[in-house]
């Protein structure tokens, strides 16, 4: 009985000392929070290995795990350990959505963390890019204007101007770009904002690089109003004053170029080009110079000597393929101009074999069928586009899944099209979003669609493919011209 | 040459003897609820965030770890120390009285006596006192070794060129050599009812004159356990390629191979202390 006794005291005795202890439980919460954001990271880190060949179960299975931090913290945590880990998780969630190319999903995480962190210091300006850089993607202009005014509000100030940020520097202009596109109409001071946003930079870090930065934006803006003069103005006085910045190359060869193709000065482009290649002979832009003065020369009339200096651009800069592939276009396009098509023709299926993945290289099969099409060679024209589709073909089986794969397939779909081959055309738009996965193919996909049956005078398909557009992309810049265009339609019906 | 001969036969008896007695099950059982002990711990440790060991758990580690310490993975970064430290202190308060009482119940075993575990506890707990003195020379000479044998292998470009895998095998064979001169202390303390420093320097007396014996005694158990060590000790490797939880497996795998080690290396010891102890 007494050993009863004992073991009964010392029972109490451990239960009381444990009960004592029992510590703190905001840790015990915030190490469980921790557990849980780490599994989510394995998973994460299982689908990063590559994003590309991981499945859905394997994004599903992250997003999850993340999701299942957010639902078991819900509301203020007053921990600032657990709210990091839930802004992480948030950002990481959307994350994983753009990676499968749901970039509306993406926006919803983000909206949901601006909803719950309006003003964070720590990734606020980063979610804002990242929402106004998703909604730019789906042609959500209105929204990515929102979000990075706000991001110009908030974080426009220069704080270092001699380490100024970039992405925030370039935001004004970039906002006036989108609202063009976006359809603001014409008469309004569109790049106004912009230029206030530029001078007072200016004004206020004379000589910085800040300065420098904004004074290049400011010729950019010029350069969209097409004020030419104002663009040479501006530049030159850059590269007075800023001559030795790593961007002085640049800025001379943006001034040649400027002469060249916006005032036709074939002269004062030589000269410039010219300076620039004796001030910086070592320089690698040295080869766009040298690009930029044979351009000079044929559009001048020395053909010949142009084309030679093209020839050695090519010769000297086998590293450089967007280089060789303008050069080798602008002599193909310099014998077409000359009328000479036979040796254009050799020419530009050089630029094709050469550099295909090149802009030039994607464009020239479709350059040389539009040709002999409007040429009236029908033959030719259909042996041409067939060519064309071949070579798009061999590069979307060697390149899967991949955004070149989906510009491939639009120009599949456009030589279709054009020789009005509507059921091969409509299956191509319809294959596009499984070629390249994400919304720019799916918007793409139902443009091509609806243009098509609309041209294949299918008009209740067009109607229902515009309408599947509108219900899914209610925010598009272009929304409004379909929804017209859709009336017009039912009226024809 | 023939001496030698002689020797490797009674090494060879004691470990027939040790196997043979794993037939009472009663020693290994004295291991066993060691290493139970043990695993607890393991699990006391994982779990520091949660009540009721957070309690005390939390600012412990706090004060010797740090703040960065309580956040997961990194508690069990510091897994292995902190699991190394409670096996210290576990050792000296358990351990110590485990091993006398194997050796006395391992004794009454080869001598074909039957002795309960509770004759033996209680023959064990008036030479505590010694085997804790024991206990406390040998492991500040351990920790000696653990300190300033891989500060001494850096000082050689020969070690200092290579990763710490090459400096703790060297390490822990110098660890062997140190518990080498202290293997038969718990065998003269109970058997011979020795005081601490008689049974320290006759313990390096058998050791001076049977080294190969003694050596191989003490190195076998450790080297089929040092895999296992080496692996637990590695807890950024554990984090990095598999879970963290993997650090918290790891040490119970060592300390189920311990177990066995440890209880080979008891049984070893006590079997040939007492052939040499015959002959003398």
């Amino acid at each position: 009985m007494r050993a009863f006794h004992k073991a009964l005291v010392v029972h109490t005795g451990v239960i009381l000392l444990f009960a004592a202890c029992s510590g703190d439980p905001q840790i015990q919460r915030r190490f469980v929070a921790e557990r849980m954001f780490f599994r989510a990271g394995k998973l994460y880190q299982q689908v990063m290995v590559n994003p590309r060949i991981a499945t859905h179960s394997d994004y599903s299975a992250a997003v999850g795990a993340y999701e299942h931090v957010l639902s078991d913290y819900p509301g203020n945590t007053n921990d600032d350990h657990i709210e990091k880990i839930k802004k992480q998780s948030l950002v990481t969630i959307a994350e994983l959505w753009l990676l499968q190319g749901e970039i509306q999903a993406a926006i919803r995480t983000y909206d949901r963390f601006l909803g719950l962190y309006p003003d964070d210091p720590g990734l606020g300006a980063f979610v804002h890019f990242a929402n106004a850089r998703s909604n730019e993607r789906i042609f959500n202009l209105d929204k990515a204007i929102a979000e990075y005014e706000i991001l110009i509000d908030d974080f426009g100030e220069v704080e270092d101007p001699l380490q100024p940020n970039h992405n925030i520097l370039t935001l004004p202009l970039k906002v006036a770009r989108l609202k063009r596109s976006s359809g603001v109409p014409s008469g309004q001071p569109l790049y106004n904002e912009a230029l206030q946003y530029y001078d007072s930079v200016i004004e206020q870090w004379p000589g910085s690089p800040a300065a420098f930065n904004a004074a290049y934006y400011k010729a950019s803006i010029f350069a969209d109003q097409r004020r030419w003069r104002k663009v040479i103005t501006t530049l030159t006085t850059l590269a007075k004053e800023y001559p030795d910045r790593e961007e002085a190359p640049n800025i001379l060869l943006s001034l040649g170029n400027m002469y060249l193709d916006g005032l036709g000065q074939t002269r004062e482009a030589t000269r410039v080009f010219d300076g620039l290649l004796r001030k910086f002979p070592e320089d690698e832009i040295s080869g766009y110079a040298h690009f930029g003065n044979a351009r000079s020369l044929i559009k001048s009339g020395r053909a010949e000597k142009g084309r030679a200096g093209l020839n050695e651009v090519i010769s000297s800069h086998p590293d450089n393929p967007n280089l060789c592939a303008s050069a080798q276009l602008a002599v193909a396009s310099s014998y077409e101009e000359e009328g000479n098509w036979e040796r254009a023709l050799v020419e530009y299926r050089w630029v094709q074999e050469s550099y295909p993945l090149t802009f030039q290289g994607f464009y020239v099969p479709t350059y040389i069928a539009e040709y002999y099409r409007k040429k009236g060679e029908a033959s030719l024209a259909r042996t041409s586009f067939q060519e064309a589709i071949d070579h798009y073909t061999h590069l979307i089986r060697k390149y899967p899944k991949t955004m070149l794969a989906g510009t491939a397939q639009e120009y599949i779909i456009y030589c279709l099209s054009v020789q009005e081959k509507w059921e091969q055309a409509a299956e191509a738009a319809i294959s596009l979003r499984n070629v390249h996965p994400g919304s720019r193919t799916n918007i793409s996909s139902y443009l091509f669609l609806g243009q098509i049956y609309e041209s294949s005078n299918n008009v209740e398909r067009a109607i229902e493919i515009y309408e599947k557009f509108a219900d899914e992309f209610p925010n598009h810049p272009i929304i409004g011209q379909i929804l017209t265009k859709v009336d017009l339609l039912r009226r024809k019906v | 040459m023939e001496m030698l001969t002689n020797q490797l036969s009674k090494y060879y008896s004691a470990w027939r003897n040790c196997f043979l007695s794993l037939r009472q099950g009663k020693i290994f059982l004295l291991f066993m609820a060691y290493a139970s002990i043990q695993i607890a711990s393991v699990f006391v440790l994982m779990h520091f965030a949660f009540p009721p060991f957070s309690g005390v758990l939390v600012p412990i580690m706090e004060k010797y770890f740090g703040e960065l310490a309580l956040h997961y993975p990194n508690n069990f970064l510091v897994l292995p120390v902190m699991f190394f430290w409670f096996n210290v202190i576990l050792s000296g308060l358990l351990g110590i009285f485990l091993v006398g009482t194997a050796t006395v119940l391992f004794k009454n075993s080869f001598d074909k006596n039957t002795l309960t575990v509770g004759q033996s506890v209680r023959s064990t707990l008036p030479r505590y006192g010694y085997l804790f003195l024991i206990w406390v020379v040998e492991t500040l000479l351990l920790v000696l070794v653990f300190i300033y044998v891989p500060k001494l292998l850096n000082q050689f470009t020969f070690f200092a060129q290579r990763g710490n895998l090459t400096k703790q095998l060297v390490t822990s064979f110098a660890a062997i050599l140190a518990g080498s001169f202290f293997l038969y202390t718990t065998a003269l303390v109970m058997l011979q009812k020795q005081g601490p420093i008689r049974a320290i320097a006759q313990s390096l007396s058998l050791c001076f004159r049977y080294p190969v014996i003694t050596i191989l005694l003490i190195a076998l158990p450790n080297l089929v356990k040092m895999p296992m060590d080496l692996l637990a000790g590695r807890p950024q490797f554990l984090i990095s390629k598999f879970t963290p939880e993997m650090v918290g497996v790891a040490i119970i795998l060592s300390i189920f191979v311990s177990m066995f080690a440890n209880y080979l290396l008891v049984g070893t010891v006590t079997g040939y202390f007492m052939s040499v102890n015959q002959r003398t």
